[in-house]
């Protein structure tokens, strides 16, 4: 149960409060305002929460730092220039979003061409769903690399138990683009879940185009067919095709009288998903933050800093398509819950 | 209760007080001081509870509503913003969960309701208001569920149960009740001992002395050996005596001077016969060499005595609960056997080691025997309370059972060397006062330290009590006196004869061994096994059982008189056996504490009914079989209280057998139907023998 008041969250408030103050006080590193540090902040499509949560996090903390933003604009084509200019630069620190960008600043780990990713030079990433998968880490609690970050993705279990609670379902649907890795595992992972439940999962992987790349348009054709075979909630993980899809798929959805459930803050927040189970944005940029902060004032080394993640995870219900739907969250949901329009 | 007599330590007048004056000299001042002693508890314990009840009632009650109202408040908030959000009333997903969840969080929670602004119910769970009503009280909080504009769109309804707070302070009240009964009790058994060991037996003392002047004899002196006002008094007519026989010494040398310088042969004849006149009509003693009387009576004994027993009666209530606590698997035997071993064993040694300690009376004075079994029965009760595993429980409190043995025996002694044949039964009775006093007190008293303290600590506190029932004797109990018990040396043939003899076999083996059994399985066992069975916290388990000790205090009186009048003592056994076993058997009816407070009150009226009129019929039987058999009745009646010893010992692990075979209820059934089967077994066995004496 919720508890409104409790002597021990009071307790940490305090201390928190006291250590904010503490540090605030002190000179961070040895910078100054006149003499900041670098932070190259680079996006796939544009700033996020993910930016803004890391950039509040310095603020709080008093230490100064000079940011310079560079967009791939959703383009691998963008890195070779910004893997160029982040080298002549020099920076601090280079904090990257997402896999792709993170993969064409940063590179793998034992990269075929290490020439043509940022050397030498601290790295932290963000919303990286299968950061060992992608190659990006050795494992969470060692990088094996100068090179740390955050875990953005809430187990599927947790998600899967995040659903049920709200409505129990028989036969889960599930849109995926077959073609991305993060897909990939994420599905199997979904299907291992879902069979320990005995619910029965509908895959509706994105149909190819004549280019054998998944076709948006044919995206309503793939839920309406997962509706025709009775499905009753509709699953979208952390895909980026999907994410960039997801209006249309969730007002598909919707259409049919389904809820969708979205796993990333990403395809909740612009979208019709009802239920969302997700690390809030700015929380996971204020963690990176705090990755950013260790490594830049404490000088400890990335290698010897784990992969971290939030330690809890945000459950939003979007009540307009709850009441369009008819599909009311329970109460003991309602609790916790977050409430959007 | 009992009287005291005085005992003459060197020489003896004839006794002409009959024990009855003494009882009523402290009978009236201990009567007016127990009244005022019961009147002043009653008065302060009974305003103490009242005080008590207020305070509930006016600050807790609605404390507990206030709590209610907070909590749901909580509630109604949610249902509320549930609505605001737009979720129609109606149609409020999973609430039976919802509201399951309000009913866990809240313990005092009985019933949780939303209903519509119409009052018709929506959504309900818990038990219903009416129901709870009748289970002792409860109060019905009604709460608005709003939305966030203020509009109330319908209602919370809580109930709240009283009754576990009400029921709590029942039990409460119950404990200072008991508390109240105990301290009457303890207070009184203290008070009587004392006036008649300081008061009345030195009074009745000075009355003696008092008469042997008015008789003429100045021989004796007040043995005083308290510096109170009834000594300082003593001390004064023993200076007045002192002076008396100084007086007579002095006179004496005047008249021996007087007679030697006079020459006269008739005036020496007369002094002489005046000396010899005076000699012949008084009798004085040589200043200094009076005879010195002290008060002593088996009195004396009762306050050790008793709080010996109480330190016994403590672990009453939850032994078996204590030992089922710390078993351990035992080769081949059921865990209700294992249980109930030690109690066997307890009563086992107390069999096995009487016949030997009787024989140490002839050698070793009471007092240094009751001190000495304190020591095995401390170490058992301190080895007991510190025992891992049951077969180290079963050793140390076997070992207890021999301090047990001692004392009894060293007691009962003491009773018998400082009684006179006259007040023997008074004497007794006022021994047995004690053993059924620590019945009532005992358990009552570890049921309820059991419940706070543990049953280890509460097993310290017996072993503390035991240690200063040592220290009670030590100071109260004569140090010498060693008396030659006349035993029936029979040799092997005359028991063997006994053995046989028809009449003693039958009173033995269908009256006394069935109510031992029943002393031993069911009381000692099984009842509180049984009363934890049934969810009795441990206080009321020890005021369960304190019944029996009620039952005996209240029933026995009434028998003596009834055997007195009725003078058929038979017919009184029977009938006591009778009531025996319909009690034994009284909770296979249902499995509920009330049957088992009833037949716990049967069990303890019937082995009081049965008790009195044995003793009579066995040392009757015994006076007449003693030349019999070539045993003296004292023999007899020791090879009784030996025999029916086997039905104590047996009692528990007979019982668990049973126990573990049935039901506790079915057990209790099984014990009633085969003392009834005795009794009748006894009735055939008697009629036949002697219908005789009976019309006799």
């Amino acid at each position: 149960m919720r508890r409104l008041t409790s002597p021990r969250g009071l307790a940490a408030a305090i201390f928190v409060a006291l250590a904010g103050a503490a540090v605030a006080q002190t000179p961070a590193g040895a910078r100054t305002q006149e003499d900041p540090f670098h932070v190259f902040l680079v996006v796939w499509r544009g700033e996020t929460d993910v930016e803004h949560g890391f950039r509040a996090h310095m603020r709080e903390r008093g230490i100064p730092v000079r940011y310079t933003l560079r967009n791939l604009e959703q383009d691998r084509g963008n890195v070779p220039g910004i893997v160029a200019e982040i080298r002549s630069a020099q920076p601090d620190l280079v904090h990257t979003f997402g896999t792709s960008a993170t993969l064409g600043i940063l590179g793998p780990r034992e990269a075929a061409d290490p020439t043509a990713h940022v050397q030498g030079i601290p790295g932290v990433f963000s919303i990286v769903a299968y950061p060992i998968e992608a190659n990006i880490v050795e494992s969470f609690e060692s990088t094996g690399r100068p090179v740390t970050g955050t875990a953005f993705l809430p187990p599927v279990k947790k998600q899967l138990d995040a659903l049920l609670q709200y409505r129990s379902v028989e036969r889960l649907g599930v849109v995926y683009n077959s073609l991305e890795r993060n897909s990939e595992i994420n599905i199997k992972e979904l299907r291992e879940e879902a069979a320990e439940r005995g619910i029965e999962l509908l895959e509706g992987p994105a149909p190819l185009d004549a280019d054998g790349r998944p076709d948006p348009g044919r995206l309503t054709e793939v839920v309406n067919g997962l509706a025709d075979d009775g499905a009753e909630f509709l699953y979208m993980g952390p895909d980026s095709f999907v994410t960039r899809n997801d209006v249309r798929i969730t007002e598909a959805a919707v259409a049919r009288g389904i809820p969708v459930f979205a796993g990333t803050e990403a395809s909740f927040a612009g979208s019709q998903a009802m239920l969302g189970f997700v690390s809030p944005y700015y929380l996971v940029g204020k963690l990176a933050g705090a990755q950013a902060e260790r490594i830049l004032v404490d000088g400890e080394p990335p290698a010897d800093l784990p992969v971290r993640s939030l330690g809890r995870f945000s459950l939003v219900i979007r009540m307009s398509v709850a009441l369009e739907l008819g599909i009311y969250p329970p109460l003991d949901l309602l609790r916790v819950a977050q409430v959007v329009e | 209760m009992s009287a005291a007599s005085a005992g003459v330590r060197r020489g003896s007048a004839p006794d002409r007080t009959p024990a009855r004056s003494e009882r009523s000299v402290y009978r009236s001042v201990v009567l007016r001081l127990a009244g005022l002693t019961a009147l002043l508890l009653i008065l302060s314990q009974g305003a103490l509870s009242l005080l008590l009840a207020r305070t509930f009632e006016d600050t807790l009650l609605p404390e507990v509503r206030r709590k209610a109202e907070v909590a749901g408040e909580l509630v109604a908030e949610q249902i509320g913003y549930a609505v605001s959000l737009g979720i129609p009333l109606g149609s409020l997903v999973k609430m039976d969960e919802f509201l399951d969840g309000v009913l866990a969080d809240n313990e005092d929670f009985t019933y949780v309701a939303v209903l519509d602004l119409n009052g018709a119910e929506l959504y309900a769970r818990g038990i219903a208001e009416d129901s709870i009503r009748d289970a002792g009280g409860g109060e019905l909080v009604e709460l608005p569920v709003r939305l966030d504009d203020g509009r109330q769109v319908a209602s919370l309804q809580v109930q709240v149960q009283e009754g576990t707070v009400r029921s709590e302070l029942a039990a409460l009240r119950l404990d200072i009740g008991t508390v109240l009964l105990v301290t009457l009790l303890i207070g009184i058994e203290l008070l009587v001992a004392l006036v008649v060991v300081r008061v009345s037996g030195p009074i009745r003392l000075v009355d003696r002395l008092l008469e042997l002047s008015a008789r003429g004899d100045f021989g004796s002196r007040f043995g005083v050996r308290h510096r109170d006002e009834v000594g300082r008094f003593g001390q004064l007519i023993n200076a007045a005596l002192h002076r008396i026989n100084a007086a007579f010494a002095d006179l004496v040398e005047e008249a021996e001077d007087a007679h030697e310088v006079q020459l006269d042969r008739g005036v020496q004849r007369r002094i002489r016969d005046v000396l010899d006149d005076i000699r012949a009509r008084f009798h004085f003693a040589l200043p200094g060499s009076e005879n010195t009387l002290v008060s002593r009576s088996p009195m004396d004994v009762r306050i050790p005595f008793f709080l010996f027993m109480l330190a016994q009666e403590i672990s009453r209530p939850f032994l078996p609960l204590f030992f089922n606590d710390i078993y351990v698997p035992i080769a081949g035997l059921s865990r209700e056997v294992a249980i109930g071993l030690p109690i066997t064993a307890f009563m086992a040694m107390v069999l096995i080691a009487t016949p030997m300690i009787g024989s140490l009376t002839d050698r070793i004075p009471p007092r240094g025997m009751f001190v000495a079994g304190i020591v095995p029965s401390v170490a058992g009760h301190l080895g007991t309370a510190f025992a891992s595993t049951i077969v180290e429980g079963l050793l140390w409190w076997t070992l207890s059972g021999l301090g047990y043995g001692i004392i009894f025996i060293s007691a009962h002694a003491y009773v018998a060397q400082h009684s006179e044949r006259s007040n023997r039964a008074v004497g007794m009775s006022g021994f047995l006062g004690a053993v059924f006093a620590a019945f009532v007190c005992g358990p009552a008293i570890g049921g309820m330290l059991a419940g706070r303290l543990e049953y280890r600590n509460t097993l310290l506190v017996a072993a503390a009590l035991a240690a200063v029932a040592a220290a009670a004797a030590l100071v109260t109990i004569d140090p010498g006196g060693v008396r030659r018990v006349s035993r029936g040396k029979g040799g092997l043939r005359g028991w063997l004869r006994l053995l046989g003899h028809r009449q003693f076999m039958a009173v033995t083996v269908f009256t006394a061994l069935p109510s031992k059994f029943v002393l031993g399985g069911l009381f000692f066992y099984l009842v509180p096994l049984y009363l934890e069975f049934l969810d009795n916290t441990q206080s009321n388990i020890g005021r369960v059982m304190m019944v029996y000790g009620i039952a005996c205090v209240v029933v026995t009186p009434l028998v003596a008189r009834a055997a007195d009048r009725l003078r058929r003592p038979r017919l009184l056994m029977i009938a006591g056996n009778c009531v025996l076993g319909v009690g034994c058997a009284l909770p296979a009816l249902a499995d509920a504490t009330g049957l088992v407070l009833a037949s716990v009150a049967l069990m303890g009226s019937g082995f009081a009914i049965v008790t009195v009129p044995q003793l009579a019929v066995i040392q009757e039987i015994a006076q007449e079989a003693s030349g019999e058999v070539g045993i003296s009745p004292g023999g007899i009646v020791g090879m009784f209280r030996t025999l029916e010893r086997i039905g104590t010992a047996g009692g528990a692990v007979v019982v668990g057998a049973v126990a573990a075979a049935t039901a506790y209820g079915q057990a209790m059934l099984a014990v009633g139907v085969l003392v009834l089967i005795c009794t009748a077994v006894y009735v055939v066995l008697s009629r036949a023998g002697a219908p005789a004496r009976e019309a006799a």
